[in-house]
């Protein structure tokens, strides 16, 4: 089932992707492996914001329904698809609309 | 730092241990604390308890020891809760067991209350022992303020007037009293001044038992009595549902504040008004909760608790950390939001254990839905970014809210709760 996603949520996404446009790409590649052991800012940086998600695309992106999974998403496609959202920001709708998403295992 | 990784002190050891369960049940983890250098201690077992408690253990790759202490044995889920009074949604569907999140992260898990705390010795005191810790998490949700209403702080009152603002029994019992309200028959809710937990959260339980009223009982009527001079949350949204799918039912007063109520006759006084329900729902001023109170770090308004945030640290004592509804940040207090702050906490936690500096531009985003029947919801959606310059969390342009409510945003809304639940306790 494809649907599209609330205008504001998609902001939100978008909002958080923004704020780390340098660095994103990391995010989901490695959001668990902080450890006690010495951890740059930016790898906190990225951990915190990636953490954020969880309550709509499920821990570590793990999404149980609803939402996309964001687990183990192609970077480059990651990045393309935020970029995408951001340019569909004001006129999003349509059958190739960025803003869709798709729902995966769970329901 | 102190390293000493001492257990429960119990007055009498082994004898006392076999008679308590909960100690018990803490003494026969085979997890082993022996390598941790480091416990944090975690008061509360909420949405940002579990979150504080999951991400510390998943983010040190287990390498410090977690300890929860959550009086009660079950997680009930506030959101969502105001749909067991619609009748969409029962109190069942919204509580879980916290087995999973204790056994996927190793936490350690008490079950027992907090009676006193001594941020000196790094103790925490609850009413089977005391225990050590090198860093506290304080996320105890909120305290109600009775000193304007001491009629309603009683066991016996509140089974008569529920506030239901912690979901369970009383959110059981104030369906039950709505089940049973004659058709034709008057609801009171009275909203106290912000801020509160869950801003929209009133607004949504007049929807919620106005959907139920309009479809069981279409003569009665609905007095909304709200401290605040208007609609705290989502307004134009919710003015707009009243009108439209509640017509002619709901009577929305502000600037209305309770100041007595007739327990025995269900009537509520305000300053210049008295109203008579035949269901009446009082929720009242909140502060942190006690806990917060105990360990002297409410220093704000006599109310609530000023942290840093950028670690959540009180700004009374280093290393006693507050999250969640306790805190005066100027942000809603919502479950996201408390998962948010939980996770920046649980971060900087680490840094500081490790004596590195912790992220200096936090970012997060907090999400949430209020339903206005029983399968529409609306949400507000905003990402919040540290400023460095104001000290404060501030959202960033381009958050909002929905341009209606939707049956689609009521079903975002469910998964939303799927994945926040999965995200804090498993």
């Amino acid at each position: 089932m494809l649907s599209l996603m609330p205008k504001s949520s998609l902001n939100l996404c978008w909002l958080i992707f923004v704020s780390s446009i340098g660095v994103t790409a990391e995010v989901f590649a490695d959001t668990s492996a902080a450890s006690i052991n010495s951890q740059s800012i930016q790898v906190r940086h990225i951990q915190i914001l990636a953490a954020s998600c969880a309550a709509c695309h499920g821990s570590n992106g793990n999404s149980v329904g609803g939402t996309p999974v964001l687990a183990g998403l192609d970077q480059a496609r990651f990045v393309a698809r935020m970029l995408e959202f951001r340019a569909a920001a004001s006129s999003f709708g349509g059958d190739d609309a960025p803003c869709q998403r798709s729902d995966r295992a769970g329901n | 730092m102190n390293k000493r990784r001492d257990f429960i002190k119990l007055g009498v050891a082994s004898v006392a241990l076999a008679t308590l369960p909960a100690c018990a049940a803490y003494s026969a983890q085979t997890y082993s604390s022996a390598k941790a250098p480091y416990r944090v201690v975690v008061i509360g077992g909420g949405y940002a308890g579990t979150a504080a408690a999951k991400y510390l253990r998943m983010w040190s790759n287990g390498g410090i020891e977690v300890m929860v202490i959550e009086p009660r044995p079950r997680f009930v889920s506030c959101p969502l809760s105001n749909l067991v009074l619609g009748g969409s949604q029962r109190i069942g569907d919204l509580t879980f067991a916290y087995d999973i999140l204790k056994a996927q992260h190793g936490i350690q898990w008490v079950e027992d209350a907090v009676s006193a705390i001594n941020p000196a010795a790094r103790k925490v005191q609850l009413t089977h022992g005391d225990l050590h810790y090198d860093k506290l998490i304080i996320a105890p949700g909120i305290d109600f303020i009775y000193d304007k209403l001491p009629m309603l702080q009683s066991a016996e009152a509140q089974q008569k007037i529920p506030h239901a603002w912690k979901a369970g029994e009383q959110t059981v019992n104030l369906r039950k009293q709505l089940e049973a309200m004659p058709d034709g028959g008057v609801f009171v809710i009275s909203i106290p001044p912000a801020p509160y937990r869950c801003p929209p959260g009133p607004y949504e339980r007049v929807c919620q038992v106005a959907s139920y009223l309009k479809n069981n009982k279409p003569a009665a009527k609905i007095i909304v009595l709200d401290a605040n001079p208007e609609i705290t949350s989502k307004k134009a949204l919710f003015t707009k549902a009243w009108a439209e799918l509640y017509s002619g039912m709901i009577d929305y007063r502000p600037n209305s504040e309770v100041v007595n109520v007739d327990i025995n006759t269900r009537t509520v006084y305000t300053e210049f008004d008295s109203v008579k329900a035949d269901v009446l729902n009082v929720i009242p001023p909140q502060r942190a909760g006690k806990p917060a109170q105990m360990a002297g770090v409410v220093n704000f308004d006599n109310r609530w608790c000023e942290v840093d945030f950028l670690t959540y640290a009180s700004t009374v004592h280093a290393d006693i950390h507050v999250i969640g509804d306790s805190i005066s940040s100027g942000l809603p207090k919502s479950a996201h939001m408390a998962t948010s702050q939980a996770k920046v906490c649980a971060n900087a936690i680490l840094a500081m254990l490790n004596n590195e500096a912790p992220d200096p531009n936090p970012v997060f985003a907090n999400t949430c839905y209020s339903f206005v029947n029983d399968n529409m919801a609306m949400h507000v959606a905003n990402v919040y970014r540290y400023d460095a310059t104001k000290k404060l969390m501030l959202p960033a342009d381009g958050g909002g809210v929905s341009d209606q409510p939707s049956e689609q945003e009521g079903k975002d809304a469910q998964y939303w709760a799927r994945n926040i639940w999965s995200d804090v306790l498993t």
